[in-house]
């Protein structure tokens, strides 16, 4: 059946390795750049601690521009950008690029939702004590907000391993590119077969790891 | 501790929404040491009152005179310390779910500047003070309704304030869990001798905690003084909530009165003697006596016959008669 094993057993690992890395290197930076972000939603709105109107009014719009272009058309329509930051616009590393730019939003928006949960009543309780907005911000509505951040942070894990694959049918590295180099473009069903299931396997490990880590975290029950 | 000077509270109207008046003329003056309840029903403007009190609330006109600081005068800044000088207990607790019940306690001591030494010792005495040195590590999750009533006095405590606020600190609890985290502030004020402003719409709350009490209406102060005076004298509504008398169904023809008397005006003596003098003209349908903040509190119900001056001879012994329809 598998005819192709040499091709496989060379070049599964490798891609399984690549693919990992652009999903952790992306998601880190969504992560740490989309947080900011997201606090920055919640705060700056009509109701929140610090009001800022118009600012809030721009920075949504474009977070939802961000949210509204197609992943594949981001990619190359910032492939510019992507040759400026890591030197080539495509392997492994030149995907990270476009992944990271199009979670960025997508997370923004999911720790708007976990952080826009937190009780009105405990940031009255630390207004009580005198909290400043900045110690309200770090010390209640971030880390009560943990549960929500953490299944965010899962969800945007899950779908950039989606999207990597994604990018290595135009450049990127990865299972994608497996696929893309062997399965399609030389009619390997069999590393076809192999790398969807490759994928399959990466996304139930990050799912799980993800929801061990919101279990662990949340003191809620 | 706590004055409050020609206090009004009005909400803005918009298009399809006239101007709400929450709290009119309000005049209120709060002793240091002392446990005052607010009580009223729903919408009387207790939690506006209230409000008005910790700044979360701008009133419309007045002062609020909180420690010595009229706080209607701070800005979003300087109010920030103001504050510190209140404890606040929430209706529902709002405890942070994410720290334990030491790290919920250590929270604000880190916002008012404690040392690290502090913040650990103090959390440490404060849990034994409220009787939870032994759930210092539990989540609020991990706690009954009571104990994180107990850890939410305890974490408005911690920055030492001389005022503690609680806001309906009983509404979610049972009446015995109510009852120990009453104790718990008569003795914590006993202790640490600090002002308690008690805000609910229980009168056993206030009967069972309080020293002084205010009933609001509709944004107007009714009554309001200490409780030992309210309740002597008969004439107010709230010596008649705070010692409610069961309802009856009055059978018989006969007129029905309601008597009340407190052995502050009036002994129990010349009313035993009395109700044995017209044993055979009156029934007593219900009744109930209560010593409450050292006097006892009697009020019945009676029919009485008619042609008896029954009601004559009540008055002239100091009852206080009332008919009733």
């Amino acid at each position: 059946m598998f005819e192709n094993w040499n091709v496989i057993s060379a070049k599964l690992l490798p891609s399984v390795l690549e693919t990992f890395e652009m999903v952790i290197f992306s998601s880190l930076f969504a992560i740490l750049i989309g947080l900011p972000i997201g606090v920055f939603l919640v705060v700056s709105d009509k109701n929140g601690l610090n009001k800022m109107p118009v600012a809030h009014a721009i920075v949504a719009f474009i977070v939802n521009i961000g949210r509204s272009l197609p992943f594949i058309v981001l990619m190359v329509a910032i492939s510019g950008f992507t040759k400026l930051v890591v030197g080539s616009r495509i392997g492994w590393e030149a995907a990270t690029v476009p992944l990271a730019v199009g979670a960025m939003p997508f997370y923004a928006r999911l720790a708007e939702t976990a952080i826009r949960e937190v009780e009105r009543g405990k940031i009255e309780s630390a207004q009580m004590m005198g909290a400043s907005r900045w110690q309200i911000i770090t010390g209640v509505l971030i880390p009560e907000a943990v549960p929500g951040l953490v299944s965010g942070a899962t969800i945007t894990v899950v779908t950039l391993v989606s999207y990597s694959a994604m990018a290595g049918f135009v450049g990127g590295g990865g299972l994608g590119a497996l696929a893309q180099n062997y399965g399609w473009s030389r009619f390997m069903g069999d590393v076809m077969l192999v790398t969807v299931i490759a994928i399959i396997i990466v996304v139930q490990i990050f799912q799980l790891l993800g929801d061990a880590c919101a279990k662990r975290m949340d003191h809620r029950r | 501790m706590i004055t409050l000077q020609n206090v009004r509270k009005e909400y803005p109207g918009s298009a399809n929404r006239p101007p709400f008046l929450a709290l009119d003329n309000i005049n209120l003056h709060i002793e240091r040491g002392s446990i005052h309840g607010i009580v009223g029903p729903s919408g009387a403007g207790k939690t506006t009152l209230m409000r008005c009190i910790t700044g979360l609330e701008r009133v419309t006109d007045g002062q609020v005179i909180v420690d010595g600081t009229d706080i209607t005068k701070l800005n979003a800044h300087t109010i920030k310390n103001a504050r510190r000088s209140i404890g606040m207990v929430f209706q529902h607790v709002h405890l942070f779910d994410q720290r334990t019940a030491f790290q919920n306690l250590v929270f604000p001591m880190k916002i008012a500047g404690f040392s690290k030494e502090e913040q650990k010792t103090r959390a440490t005495e404060l849990l034994e003070l409220v009787g939870l040195a032994d759930r210092a590590d539990h989540y609020p999750a991990q706690l009954s309704g009571g104990q994180q009533q107990r850890v939410g006095i305890a974490r408005a405590l911690a920055a030492n304030p001389p005022i503690l606020l609680c806001d309906e600190p009983s509404s979610a609890l049972d009446w015995d869990t109510t009852r120990q985290v009453l104790e718990l502030i008569v003795d914590l004020r006993d202790r640490l001798g600090i002002t308690v402003l008690i805000i609910t719409h229980d009168l056993a709350v206030v009967r069972q905690a309080c020293d002084t009490v205010t009933s609001l209406r509709q944004g107007k102060i009714a009554e309001s003084g200490k409780l030992s005076d309210l309740l002597a004298d008969q004439s107010t509504q709230l010596s008649h909530e705070l010692i409610p008398l069961a309802a009856t169904q009055i059978g018989d023809a006969s007129a029905q009165y309601e008597l009340s008397y407190s052995t502050a005006h009036t002994p129990t003596a010349s009313v035993l003697k009395v109700l044995a003098e017209l044993a055979d003209a009156v029934t007593i349908t219900s009744g109930t006596v209560e010593t409450l903040a050292g006097q006892s509190v009697g009020r019945f119900q009676v029919g009485v016959a008619p042609g008896s001056g029954a009601v004559d001879k009540f008055k002239a012994a100091g009852l206080s008669v009332r008919e009733v329809k």
